[in-house]
């Protein structure tokens, strides 16, 4: 091989990974595991959560494996867990845009605004491949009342994960796990809560 | 010797991943919760879910690939995966009965999710919708859905992305279908 060929096959492969370190995959963090719901056992109140179209846009870039970053929508894909949390507690449950709209709030007919704020982390320990073999998720919701007036706070975290011989065409796996986790974790802290009642 | 097939290794794992030979699945739906919630505050009576159409797997609806790797449906077909996904929502507030003699039919007519472009890759979706009550029919309407979502030219970015978007695809769709006055009419008492 000429050491002109060489060079070029060097540039290329360069260049190549140059672009490759810059990217973060994209994936799904969302579960469709809810936690139960039992008729007998929900609390008989409407409650609303809030969640904005920003907030659903709201890319989130988190480390994945082999030095790459893995990139989702953290509230667009978790909604559903949170939703279906609150749903395994209450009877009724509606999405509002803002807890401070007081007219919205009232025009619901909701009892308690729950305003929820995700966080996210990942990573893997693997040198040559990006999904994430871990992924943390945790979700902090100012409860308030249809006043605007704060009742109390909830916090719920899950972490999930996920083999590499595992992911079978699921690179989220772990996500997927950590957001079933996270839901599981919100409906127990919320019955937990006299205040939630 | 060792290195050597360490890096056999790894070179097989980013094969496996940046080539279209593994199976990708379609992640989890979830609605559009604003559009069900004002659905479910026009009072839909209950209903029913006819088997989604085409339920032929073989059928091109029900095969999607991303630059040569399949993208699966975890419920089997993508007609099973539309059914799944009406009944959830209709559950969701409270308006399923499989019982019901109001019942949907739905027919998928289009379904590609294309990673073709290295820039943008695309989403379109045709589904016909019917809603008869008594055998009577109240709604027959074509709902199409058009998403977009950023793309590359490395497949191990393009393929994965292709993979998360279908989730949005049917939401978009079903956001139209929720959305529709003449759809609501149709569920009404």
């Amino acid at each position: 091989m000429s050491f002109v060929s060489r060079t070029l096959r060097a540039v290329m492969a360069l260049s190549f990974a140059a672009v490759l370190v810059g990217c973060a995959h994209p994936i799904n963090v969302g579960t469709d595991t809810a936690p139960p719901r039992v008729e007998a056992n929900l609390v008989q109140k409407k409650v609303a959560y809030t969640m904005t179209d920003a907030q659903r846009a709201l890319q989130a870039v988190t480390p994945g494996g082999g030095g790459d970053r893995i990139s989702y929508y953290p509230y667009r894909d978790l909604e559903k867990s949170i939703r279906d949390a609150l749903r395994a507690v209450y009877q009724d449950v509606v999405v509002l845009k803002s807890a401070a709209d007081a007219a919205a709030v009232q025009a619901s007919g909701a009892a308690l605004v729950f305003t929820p704020e995700i966080k996210t982390d990942s990573g893997s320990p693997s040198p040559f491949t990006w999904p994430p073999t871990y992924f943390t998720t945790e979700v902090s919701c100012v409860v308030s009342d249809p006043a605007g007036v704060e009742l109390t706070r909830v916090k719920a975290s899950g972490r999930g994960e996920a083999e590499f011989s595992e992911f079978k065409g699921e690179f989220g796996l772990s996500a997927k796990r950590a957001a079933t986790n996270m839901s599981t974790q919100l409906a127990s802290e919320i019955l937990k809560n006299e205040k939630l009642r | 010797m060792a290195i050597t097939r360490m890096h056999g290794v790894a070179f097989c794992a980013l094969a496996v991943l940046a080539t279209g030979c593994a199976q990708l699945k379609a992640p989890p739906y979830a609605a559009d919760y604003e559009a069900l919630d004002r659905l479910k505050a026009s009072k839909p009576s209950a209903v029913a879910v006819v088997k989604v159409q085409p339920t032929d797997p073989n059928d091109p609806v029900n095969n999607l690939s991303l630059r040569g790797a399949r993208l699966v449906s975890p419920s089997g077909t993508f007609a099973k995966y539309l059914e799944d996904a009406l009944v959830g929502d209709l559950k969701e507030v409270s308006a399923y009965d499989a019982k019901s003699r109001t019942r949907i039919d739905a027919r998928i007519l289009g379904n590609e999710i294309s990673v073709a472009n290295i820039v943008t890759g695309t989403g379109a979706m045709e589904v016909q919708i019917e809603v008869t009550r008594e055998g009577v029919q109240r709604l027959k309407k074509t709902y199409k859905a058009n998403t977009s979502f950023e793309s590359s030219f490395a497949g191990i970015v393009a393929i994965p992305a292709g993979q998360a978007a279908y989730s949005d695809l049917v939401r978009t769709l079903l956001r139209q279908v929720y959305s529709d006055p003449q759809f609501a009419a149709a569920l009404g008492q």
